[in-house]
C-alpha cells in the first residue's frame, strides 16, 4: 500500500471507508444524481427552443441520468471482480464501452427525428413513437431481453486485456440495454426531453430492471398516460 | 450460488440422472418427472429445517425472496404459492411434520463440507466487518473436459480491505476461490473435483487434503442459455479455502506466482468431449 493511500486511510473514518469498500459504484451514483440536478435546473429556467449543440448536450445528460442507474449492478460486478488497485479504472472502462453504445443509438434517434419531424409533423412522430414504446413494453420477447441485462462475463485481471474486457463488457451490456430500452428512449427524445416524460420513463425502467416480476400493463399505462399529458 | 445448492442438491441430481444419456434428473425441465426428485427435494427441505433449528439461524428476510411465487400443477388444480406461504411446513397449506429433525441427519453433509473445504468453518457466514478483495484471477478460462484440466492464478498482495483486516502475521482471515461463468451446451462429466496447489503432473487422488470441493454440472446447460429466467451467464461457484490455504503456506508450498487449480472429472463421458468452460477462476481474501 502506498504512503498516500495509508495517509488517506488515517483521514477517512472507518465507517465511510467500509461503505466505499462495499459500494465502489458510489461515484457513478453521484454522476447520475448530478445529471438529474442539471436536468431539473435547466427545466426550471429554460423556455427557449434549444440549438443543435444544446440538444446534443441535453441528450448526453439524459443518457447519463437515465441509463447509468440501470447499470449499477453491472458496474459493481466489474469493481468487485477486479484487482483492488484497478477497480475504479475498470468501472470507468466499462462505462466508456456502455456510453459509446448509447452515443451511437442516440445519434441515430436524433437523426431520424430530425428527418421525420419536418416531413410528418412533430405530433404524428411523437404519437407513433408513443405507440411503439407502449407496444414494445408489452411485447413477449422483452422479458428475455431484460434478463440479458444481468449478463456477466469473465474479466481478465490485469494489463490491456483487463481494460479491453471491461470496455467489451460495457459494450455488451450497452447493447443489451439498447435492445431493451430503445423505444422508451426514442419516445423521450420525441417529446423534446420533457422532464415529466423522462421521470416517468425512468421510474418504468428502474421497475423493469430491479423488480423481479414487473407488470407490463402498469408500466405501459404509465407511459401512455404521461405521453398523452405531454402533447 | 449457496453451497447447499451445489452439494448435495446439484450433485445428487447429476449422480442419479447421469450424462450418457442425459437423464431426467440431470435437467431442470425434466427432473420433476422422476419420482426420486420429490424424495430428494423433500430431504433438501428437511436438511434446511434441521439447519434452521440450530441456534440463531433464520430464513433470509429479503422481501424479493419471500415474494417469489411459483405455480404448481395445471388447469383447475393449479396452485400459486409464494415462498412466504411455505416457510413453516406445519401451517396451512402444507400441514406436515418431518419425522426426524435431529441434528444427526446433518452429519453426512457437514462431514462432506468440512472435508471439501479442509475447514469446519465452511458454513459460517462472512463477518460483517470483512469485505472480500480479489487478489488474483486466471488470465483465461479453463475447459471442463473428460480429462483433468488446470489453470494458474497469479496472486497479488492485498491493498484494500483484506490488507486492513489481515492478522498480525499478515495472513488473510478468510480465503475464497471462485469458479466463474461455468457454461456450455455439451457436458463431458457430471461433476468436477477441484484441487488447489497440486505439484505439476501430480495426481489429484494423492492430494485429498488439497481438495477444495466439487462443482456439479446440474443447471449449467440451462444457465448458459439466454431466456426469461436466465441471463446466459452460466453458473458461478464459491468455496471457502481458508484451511487449505493455511496448510499450503505452512508447508511453504504456496506459490503466489503460479497457484494451480485442477479440475478432475467425475463420471466422465467416454464418447462426449463436451464444450463446458469455466470463464475464470479467481481468488479472494477477506
Amino acid at each position: 500500500m502506498s504512503a498516500t493511500t495509508q495517509a488517506a486511510y488515517g483521514v477517512v473514518p472507518l465507517r465511510l471507508r467500509r461503505i466505499g469498500w462495499r459500494h465502489p459504484e458510489w461515484w457513478v451514483i453521484l454522476i447520475a444524481a448530478a445529471a438529474w440536478a442539471l436536468i431539473l435546473r435547466h427545466a426550471a429556467h429554460s423556455h427557449t427552443v434549444p440549438s443543435a449543440s444544446q440538444t446534443i448536450i441535453a441528450t448526453a445528460v439524459m443518457v447519463v441520468a437515465m441509463m447509468l442507474p440501470l447499470t449499477l449492478a453491472n458496474v459493481r460486478h466489474v469493481a468487485l471482480s477486479s484487482l483492488w488497485r484497478r477497480r475504479h479504472r475498470a468501472m470507468a472502462a466499462f462505462l466508456v464501452g456502455y456510453l459509446c453504445c448509447w452515443a451511437v443509438v442516440q445519434t441515430a434517434i436524433q437523426g431520424t427525428l430530425g428527418f421525420l419531424a419536418p416531413l410528418l409533423g412533430w405530433t404524428l412522430v411523437a404519437g407513433l413513437l408513443m405507440v411503439t414504446a407502449v407496444l414494445w413494453e408489452i411485447s413477449p420477447g422483452r422479458k428475455r431481453r431484460l434478463r440479458r441485462c444481468r449478463l456477466t462475463v469473465p474479466l481478465a485481471p490485469r494489463g490491456w486485456r483487463a481494460d479491453n474486457a471491461c470496455v467489451r463488457y460495457g459494450v455488451i451490456t450497452g447493447f443489451g440495454c439498447v435492445t431493451t430500452c430503445w423505444a422508451l428512449m426514442a419516445a423521450v427524445a420525441a417529446f423534446s426531453h420533457s422532464v415529466l416524460v423522462m421521470v416517468v420513463v425512468f421510474v418504468v425502467q428502474i421497475s423493469d430492471r430491479y423488480q423481479r416480476r414487473p407488470s407490463p400493463v402498469l408500466t405501459s399505462l404509465a407511459i401512455l398516460g404521461v405521453c398523452l399529458l405531454s402533447f | 450460488m449457496g453451497s447447499l445448492e451445489n452439494l448435495p442438491h446439484g450433485d445428487i441430481h447429476m449422480e442419479v440422472g447421469g450424462i450418457q444419456p442425459l437423464g431426467w434428473m440431470s435437467s431442470f425441465t425434466t427432473a420433476g418427472r422422476d419420482p426420486i426428485f420429490w424424495l430428494h427435494h423433500a430431504n433438501i427441505d428437511r436438511l434446511w429445517k434441521v439447519w434452521l433449528n440450530q441456534g440463531s439461524r433464520v430464513n433470509p428476510p429479503e422481501t424479493r425472496w419471500l415474494d417469489m411465487s411459483f405455480t404448481i400443477g395445471g388447469d383447475a388444480s393449479a396452485a400459486t404459492l409464494a415462498v412466504r406461504d411455505v416457510l413453516d411446513t406445519t401451517q396451512p397449506p402444507l400441514n406436515y411434520h418431518y419425522t426426524d429433525e435431529s441434528p444427526s441427519v446433518l452429519e453426512p453433509a457437514i462431514a462432506a463440507a468440512a472435508f471439501a473445504a479442509g475447514s469446519p468453518s465452511e458454513e459460517e457466514q462472512l463477518p460483517e466487518e470483512l469485505v472480500p478483495e480479489m487478489v488474483g484471477a486466471s488470465d483465461e478460462g479453463v475447459p471442463l473436459a473428460a480429462t483433468s484440466t488446470e489453470v494458474e492464478i497469479a496472486v497479488e498482495a492485498p491493498s484494500g480491505p483484506a490488507f486492513a483486516a489481515a492478522t498480525e502475521s499478515q495472513r488473510p482471515r478468510k480465503v475464497y476461490l471462485k469458479v466463474e461463468n461455468v457454461k456450455g451446451e455439451d457436458l463431458a462429466a457430471s461433476s468436477y473435483l477441484v484441487h488447489l496447489g497440486l505439484p505439476p503432473g501430480a495426481s489429484a487422488a494423492e492430494y485429498e487434503d488439497r481438495r477444495v470441493g466439487k462443482v456439479s454440472m446440474f443447471g449449467v446447460l440451462e444457465a448458459s442459455q439466454s431466456d426469461e429466467e436466465h441471463s446466459g451467464s452460466g453458473l458461478t461457484f464459491s468455496f471457502d479455502i481458508t484451511g487449505i490455504f493455511e496448510r499450503l503456506q505452512e508447508a511453504e508450498e504456496f506459490d503466489p506466482e503460479h497457484l494451480r487449480v485442477t479440475f478432475t472429472p467425475v463420471h466422465a463421458s467416454e464418447e462426449q468431449s463436451g464444450n463446458v468452460r469455466a470463464g475464470r477462476v479467481s481468488l479472494f481474501y477477506a
